[in-house]
């Protein structure tokens, strides 16, 4: 489904992405742990082509990026309608209700008609547990609905992939676990996931991890490989971070 | 410059001199073409020149506004009045807005300069007026008192001259803006005298009863009409009509009926260049074959209350009409281009966010009033004609414009880059992203300083009256000139303007509540 070899991504002469491989398949959880900075974030925005390729290849949901394509080209637009991301931040449209949120992208972007669209979306809030709030503005939203309509908003677009940043890390412990579990009942129904986040328990979930540090990929595996007998020095200070904190 | 371009450059040269030489074709041809003499006054400056009738206070009347009917006819064509602020004459006739100025406009080596000159129709002298009964004429005024006399003077006007002249040494001179404000101030006691043209105190003498003239009129000075320069034959012409309208005694005619004959005008016949021997006689006597004499036109008595709350009204309404207006048409251009503006400095190349830049800075740097008069007097320089109205409401736009790009571009920049993207990544457009996700929520944190830019344009259509529209401000000190009803006046163009923008400053509370960036900001994350 995914599959990067020697991404690089430079920001301001510093080597954010270094050589970095990558892999993910279709229809499981794959998650990316690192520590902050490690370059997570970046490489999901390297994914969805919203930040371009300084090297390497990437083939991603039948698509190929190349380095140096223009994050406004035909291909990275393509690449948009694709691959879904769920950001940090939800950054849900405050002007918009929550059921406006849902249906903008496929009413403009797809041209679905609005009966359609408003069809899909009641049933997608209904699914991710939110389905009261459909005409609620963002503002009145708490932090585990505001995440769980960003997932249906991506949703709407039928991605392949679809990508979130830190899931849970903003979210109370109910709220998150209510999270892993909409995320689980998505992978079961054949959803491709990837995920980047710090937390050891969302990543356990995975069916691979991979860790990242300073912009490379250090270990990779199964979650019971990397996170109980971990091999790389990073990945040792990540587990006692966690353990820590 | 190279090769090829100079011979094209001399080709333009002689085209553009071969049209310069046609354009000067002259001004009396014009006229007589199109059958009107579009004379310039400020009916500001009130009576006896030019000022609202009394019965229909939208029109005009005044010993200036009869003479230029007299001279249009001599000429064969009909008179039109031109409203402009006074001090802005010679600026529209060089803009050729209007084909002569007439307006008390003295005779002077500067106005010579630049403007053609009639001969005079006029010869004024200066009066001094006192309290009736004080004694004080010119020599008891000489001799210095402690504290100094106050006389009061028209700013800038002959009559300082004359005041520090004669008694500069002995008194203090106190400068005023309006014609009849110093006569008040006499009539209170705050001044000791004041000089005043000897029409000015024909006219308005009978307002102020307590008021004495002192002695016979001193200096004297030549009213005369002014045309663009080189107009020759249009001086000429009228210099023509007025002699003749001089000889037949329909000078002497007019000037006695608004009680302005007097021993001064027996050198207007020399001046005009008449033959000694037809001159009439120029006493304060009615000449023989005159018409049985009348009361003179003065100054209507002063109204009080009501009676000018239901005279002026109306037209104060239909002034209120003209601020209205401007506003509303003006307001949304600004707007729209105000936001063109700002999505350009935001999205557009270095060139053009270069050039927002410096268009919003020259115009957000120079007064309206500047921008006005650039739009009105010096823009047909070169060939680039727009009427008042719209000079007023391009002038405005562009004004606003540049304060409204701020404003836009402070309520896009309050949206954050991550709103964008998460639109992008939802694999919306770059357009439809502006279109449904960014500019819906810049334009709630714009909209509520926009209405208060709204509110300050609405009160600066007053400064429009510099390009000759008359809106509220500007008919409220033509009135208040006329009728002298200050309070009563200011008082309904208060509320007038109250009435309007009271109802946008409410509008503007409601919206900001409505639009409260607290109902729509991000959750923290």
């Amino acid at each position: 489904m995914i599959e990067a070899r020697g991404l690089e991504r430079r920001i301001d002469g510093t080597r954010v992405l270094d050589g970095l491989d990558f892999e993910a398949e279709a229809g499981a959880i794959t998650a990316i742990v690192g520590a902050s900075g490690s370059g997570k974030t970046t490489l999901l925005r390297c994914l969805t082509g919203l930040e371009p390729l300084d090297g390497g290849t990437l083939e991603i949901a039948g698509e190929s990026l190349v380095a140096g394509r223009a994050i406004e080209s035909a291909d990275s637009m393509r690449l948009r309608r694709k691959v879904g991301l769920v950001f940090q931040g939800y950054q849900l449209f405050p002007h918009l209700s929550v059921l406006e949120n849902l249906t903008l992208a496929p009413r403009k972007a797809l041209r679905e008609s609005t009966a359609d669209a408003n069809e899909r979306a009641a049933r997608l809030l209904e699914h991710v547990g939110v389905a009261e709030k459909r005409d609620a503005m963002p503002h009145a939203l708490s932090g585990g609905q505001a995440q769980r309509v960003a997932i249906a908003r991506a949703l709407m677009m039928k991605p392949e992939i679809l990508l979130l940043d830190e899931p849970t890390s903003a979210l109370d412990r109910r709220s998150a676990l209510g999270v892993l579990g909409l995320l689980a009942l998505l992978a079961e129904e054949g959803q491709t996931l990837v995920l980047v986040t710090h937390s050891i328990e969302l990543a356990r979930k995975a069916r691979h991890v991979h860790v990242i540090a300073s912009g490379k990929r250090v270990e990779h595996g199964e979650p019971a490989r990397v996170l109980d007998a971990p091999e790389h020095p990073a990945t040792r200070e990540l587990l006692a971070e966690a353990l820590g904190g | 410059m190279t090769r090829l371009a100079q011979p094209f450059a001399l080709a333009l040269l002689l085209f553009a001199a071969a049209r310069a030489h046609v354009a000067r074709a002259d001004d009396l041809d014009a006229i007589k073409q199109k059958g009107t003499l579009v004379w310039g006054a400020d009916q500001e400056g009130g009576g006896p020149y030019v000022y609202p009738r009394d019965d229909d206070p939208a029109r005009v009347t005044g010993f200036e506004v009869e003479l230029a009917d007299l001279v249009a006819k001599e000429l064969g064509v009909r008179a039109v009045f031109f409203q402009g602020n006074w001090d802005k004459l010679p600026d529209l006739l060089r803009a050729r807005q209007i084909d002569i100025v007439l307006n008390g406009y003295e005779l002077t080596p500067e106005r010579v300069a630049v403007m053609a000159a009639t001969k005079p129709y006029y010869i004024y002298g200066l009066s001094l007026l006192v309290k009736a009964g004080s004694g004080l004429d010119l020599a008891a005024l000489a001799i210095a008192q402690r504290p100094k006399r106050k006389i009061g003077v028209l700013t800038g006007s002959a009559a300082e001259t004359l005041a520090r002249d004669r008694l500069g040494a002995a008194v203090e001179i106190a400068g005023y803006d309006g014609n009849t404000d110093a006569m008040r101030e006499v009539e209170t006691g705050k001044l000791a005298g004041t000089f005043q043209d000897t029409p000015i105190v024909a006219f308005y003498g009978p307002r102020f009863p307590k008021l004495e003239v002192m002695g016979e009129p001193l200096g004297e000075g030549h009213y005369v009409m002014y045309a663009r320069p080189g107009e020759a034959r249009l001086v000429a012409e009228i210099d023509r009509a007025l002699l003749d309208l001089h000889q037949r005694g329909e000078l002497e005619r007019l000037y006695r009926r608004y009680g302005m004959w007097n021993a001064q005008q027996a050198g207007l016949a020399k001046a005009l260049g008449a033959p000694a021997s037809n001159a009439p006689r120029a006493t304060p006597e009615p000449a023989p074959d005159a018409e049985p004499a009348a009361a003179p036109i003065t100054a209507a008595p002063r109204k009080r209350g009501f009676d000018v709350v239901r005279e002026q009204g109306p037209i104060l309404l239909q002034a209120a009409g003209m601020t209205v207006l401007l506003s509303l048409v003006s307001f949304p251009l600004a707007s729209a281009l105000g936001l063109s503006l700002a999505l350009a400095r935001r999205y557009g190349g270095r060139w053009v966010r270069g050039f927002v830049t410096a268009y919003i800075e020259i115009l957000r740097g120079t007064p309206l009033m500047l921008q006005l008069f650039v739009i009105f007097f010096f823009l047909p320089e070169i060939g680039v004609r727009f009427s008042a109205f719209t000079t007023a409401i391009l002038g405005l736009s562009l004004n606003y414009s540049a304060y409204e790009a701020e404003i836009h571009r402070a309520g896009l920049g309050a949206v954050g880059p991550q709103q964008s993207e998460a639109a992008r990544a939802l694999g919306l457009s770059e357009a439809q992203t502006l279109w449904h996700v960014v500019l819906p929520q810049a334009v709630r944190v714009s909209i509520p300083p926009a209405v208060n830019d709204f509110v300050a344009l609405f009160k600066d259509t007053s400064i429009c009256s510099v390009v000759t529209v008359i809106e509220l401000t500007k008919r409220y000190s033509v009135v208040s000139m006329s009728t002298q009803a200050t309070v009563e006046l200011t008082v309904m163009t208060a509320i007038l303007y109250l009435a309007m923008s009271l109802p946008i400053s409410f509008l503007a509370r409601k919206l900001e509540a409505h639009l409260d960036p607290r109902r729509l900001g991000a959750r923290p994350t």
